[in-house]
Order: C-alpha cells, then sequence, then structure tokens
C-alpha cells in the first residue's frame, strides 16, 4: 500500500493536515482527532519534532539580528519624520500669513493628510471643469481623459482589461513600453484595492505616436478606481487638482513630463488617500 | 493621522514610534532573506521610508507588523524583478551543496540549516520565515505575500520539507515519499 493510500485510509497524517494543526487552523474537535491520530503516527511526531528542530535553529540563527543597534540611516529617517511631524500640527506657518482662525484649524486634519508641498484645489460638482482654470488648458487634459476612460471601463465586467494584473512584471514591461516611459502599478494593497490589469488608450490630443495607460483596480465590495497615465509633452508639475463631476471624484497632477489622473465613484476622501499613495509610490 | 496624536480628530494612520519598534523584527527578516546584512538593510531603510511617507493612509486593516512586512515583500520584490536573472542563476547553479553534517549538534549544525535556507527558493524560505520566524499567522503571511492562504500553506509545507531533506544526514525512504505537494501552485 503505498503512503498516500495509507494517507486517505486515515492512517497516517498529511504534511499539510500537521501544518494546520501547527498553525491553530482547526476547531477543537479537529484538532482533538489529528491529535490523536498523530499519536498513532510515528513518523509525524518525528516531523512535528524535526519542524521544532526547524524553527529553534532559524531562532538561533536570525533572532541575534532583532538585538543589534539600530543603523544611523534609520534612526535619522526616524528624526527626520518626527520633525517634519511637528510643524504640521501647528497653523499654516509656511504659507507667511496671519494665523488662521480657530474654526481652520479644525479643518487642518484633512491638510495634513496632503504632502505639505501638495495644493489642494477643490471644484463642486456644478463648476465642471472649473479646475481648468487654475492650470494651463492642455494640463487639464488628463482629468477629462481619465474620467472619459474610466466611464467606459469601469463598468465592464469581464472586458475592462486588456492585460491582467496577474502577471504584474508583464503588464508593467508592456505599459511602460507604450507609454515610453518606466512605469510599476502602484500597489494599493494597503488601501483595499487590487490591481486588476491595465490597458492602452489613445490621447485625446497630443503627438500621434503617443499614447495613454490605465491601471484598473478593484476592492473587495467590487468598486473600481482607475489610474491614467498619459505623457505631457509640455511637461511642467503641478499639485494636486480634484476634479468632481457626475459623482466621479478625481485627483490629476503632473510630474516629469507624465500626467496622472485618479478616478473613482468614492467619497472624497477615499480618492484623495488613493491619490496620495500612488504620488509617493510613484515618486 | 498619528494616533496618540494631538487629539485633533485624525484617525488613519500609525505613529512613528510604532514603526520603529517593529524595525528589529524587519531586519531580521530581512537579513534572513538576503543573507547579506548591508543589502538586508538598504532593504529595510527603503521599508522605513516608504512606511514613513505613507503611513497617513494606513487604516488598521490587519496588523502593522503585516502591513510594513507587506511592503518589504513588493520592494523586494520590485529588486528582484530588476535583476531576476542574475540572483536565479546565483541559487540554483553557483552555490556549493551544504556542508555533510557529521553529525555534530550546535554550530555545524546551524550552518547546514543556513545553508539549506540559502538554497530554498525565495516564495518557499519567505514562507517559512514568516510563520516559523515571525510568528504571523497563516492568513496574515498569506495577506502578506498577496496569495491564496493554500498557496502560502503549500509553499511553507515544501519548504520544511525541502529543508529537512538538506539537513538530514541520514536520508530515509519513509521521509522521501512525504515529499509531496511539489507541483502545487507558486
Amino acid at each position: 500500500m503505498s503512503g498516500d493510500e495509507r494517507e486517505r485510509n486515515g492512517e497516517r497524517v498529511g504534511d499539510l493536515a500537521l501544518i494546520a494543526l501547527r498553525h491553530g487552523r482547526l476547531g477543537a474537535a479537529e484538532t482533538r482527532d489529528l491529535q490523536a491520530r498523530v499519536a498513532r503516527d510515528p513518523a509525524a511526531q518525528d516531523m512535528l519534532a524535526d519542524w521544532d528542530a526547524q524553527d529553534d535553529a532559524l531562532a538561533a540563527l536570525y533572532d541575534p539580528v532583532v538585538s543589534e543597534p539600530l543603523p544611523d540611516r534609520m534612526a535619522a529617517a526616524l528624526e527626520a519624520a518626527r520633525r517634519a511631524e511637528a510643524p504640521l500640527r501647528a497653523p499654516l506657518r509656511a504659507a507667511a500669513r496671519p494665523a488662521p482662525p480657530p474654526r481652520a484649524r479644525r479643518d487642518f486634519g484633512a491638510l495634513r493628510r496632503l504632502a505639505a508641498s501638495v495644493v489642494l484645489v477643490t471644484v463642486g460638482a456644478a463648476g465642471g471643469w472649473g479646475a481648468a482654470r487654475y492650470a494651463p488648458a492642455q494640463q487639464a487634459a488628463p482629468m477629462t481623459a481619465a474620467m472619459r476612460a474610466h466611464e467606459a471601463f469601469s463598468v465592464e465586467k469581464v472586458r475592462a482589461v486588456e492585460v491582467t494584473g496577474d502577471d504584474r512584471p508583464q503588464l508593467e514591461r508592456w505599459l511602460s513600453k507604450r507609454l515610453g516611459h518606466e512605469i510599476a502599478a502602484p500597489d494599493l494593497g494597503a488601501l483595499g484595492f487590487r490591481l486588476m490589469g491595465g490597458r492602452v488608450l489613445p490621447m485625446d490630443n497630443g503627438p500621434m505616436d503617443r499614447v495613454a495607460a490605465m491601471f484598473l483596480y478593484e476592492d473587495d465590495q467590487g468598486r473600481r478606481a482607475t489610474l491614467y497615465v498619459a505623457p505631457q509633452p509640455e511637461g511642467g508639475e503641478t499639485a494636486f487638482r480634484f476634479v468632481d463631476k457626475d459623482g466621479m471624484q478625481g485627483f490629476w497632477w503632473v510630474d516629469r513630463g507624465m500626467g496622472y489622473a485618479v478616478v473613482g465613484q468614492f467619497p472624497r476622501r477615499v480618492v484623495e488617500d488613493l491619490a496620495t499613495a500612488i504620488h509617493a509610490q510613484l515618486g | 493621522m498619528a494616533r496618540g496624536g494631538s487629539g485633533d480628530g485624525g484617525t488613519a494612520g500609525v505613529a512613528i514610534d510604532e514603526i520603529a519598534a517593529l524595525l528589529p523584527a524587519l531586519r531580521r527578516h530581512a537579513r534572513a532573506m538576503l543573507g547579506d546584512a548591508t543589502a538586508a538593510d538598504d532593504l529595510v531603510q527603503d521599508v522605513l521610508e516608504r512606511a514613513l511617507a505613507t503611513r497617513a493612509q494606513w487604516r488598521g486593516e490587519g496588523s502593522l507588523k503585516g502591513w510594513l512586512f507587506r511592503i518589504m515583500v513588493n520592494l523586494h520584490r520590485d529588486g528582484l524583478r530588476r535583476q531576476a536573472a542574475r540572483i536565479r542563476l546565483v541559487q540554483t547553479e553557483i552555490l556549493p551543496d551544504p556542508p555533510v553534517s557529521g553529525g555534530q549538534e550546535g554550530h555545524l549544525r546551524l550552518r547546514e540549516v543556513e545553508a539549506a535556507m540559502r538554497r530554498l527558493p525565495d516564495e518557499q524560505r519567505q514562507a517559512l520565515l514568516l510563520v516559523a520566524l515571525e510568528g504571523l499567522s497563516l492568513s496574515e503571511a498569506a495577506a502578506v505575500v498577496d496569495v491564496p492562504e493554500g498557496t502560502l500553506v503549500s509553499r511553507l509545507g515544501r519548504a520544511r520539507a525541502a529543508l529537512r531533506e538538506m539537513t538530514d544526514e541520514t536520508p530515509d525512504p519513509r521521509r522521501m515519499g512525504r515529499l509531496r505537494d511539489g507541483s502545487g501552485p507558486g
């Protein structure tokens, strides 16, 4: 009788069952049952003892790292972050104007969520593309195109993307090549969004040989957010701009010749967090 | 944004001190993953800077440790991607066989385990370290490396079996028969 047969007949405890047992994945009844089977299975006992020895060896090898002093550069990074946090708690000092009234201070939590260098421009739904007033017309383009792309593709259940996010390196290579600009798909897992994939899009304006790219993300409730990336031939840099149109919320900015726009039908706070995270990762 | 901050209404995000407290564990994991102390601290430095820059966005899903390890796994993967071919060659072709143990316990045995760890595929070594050394639950570890829990369990099983095989001075055919799950995902 082979080992597999013995395992099926319940005479031998399989490796995966042992892992589940050892790492507490089983209910009380299952645990008791499996422990009883292990008690009748010398090979399983042997294996568990070996795993204990492995864990002891790993601890002996690597635990000493924990008591090593922190490298100076890590301590310096922590210190810099602590220093940077302090001015943010103070009134808008950097703006070089009189201290804001108390009401403005209460709103400061929202401002602090953005990096200190970022300027927030809010445009009401009725304002349409009012954001363009604050920037050259050309630079409003990423948001217009991004919202059209979001509208067109975020509703697609099956064919929303051309290349799925399962093979992230391939997706990134492909879109980088088409964009003519190295780009990594931002990881938004920490915000609960999974990369579904991406696609190439024609540009509304700009040189014929340039294209735009879109990354599509989805959260566990099936809500979708898109990141639209398009070359901005005239370059320049902008602060974050916020646009609210027909229930879609978007943030966009231009950085080193590329325009980025994040769009979703979420509370503004969520899109803002996505945009901030993407900005930090692409930076 | 910082918990325990000045109480001005921010709820999301994480305090700098909470990140600092997890740096030793991050360094341990990086050292065990990469082997080289300088490369490991380079990676942890990147993780630290990324975490400090994006800590306002952390919403407290899962543990902070899980979030930081996830950042590390992603940065490490990005780094590997850039030099994938070279790394793979080193791992499979150049490293010598682990020394044959004379049956002595202690130092020699540790060196043997260390050599065996170096020979494990990255993802198996990662799974083993996250669970066995860092004490993450199976589901936490699966979330950190962004695979289904079954895949994580399978990698962990293969890592343990391979490590056992490589450090076992008297191969036992009964044990060989247990080296299964080799065709599982990832």
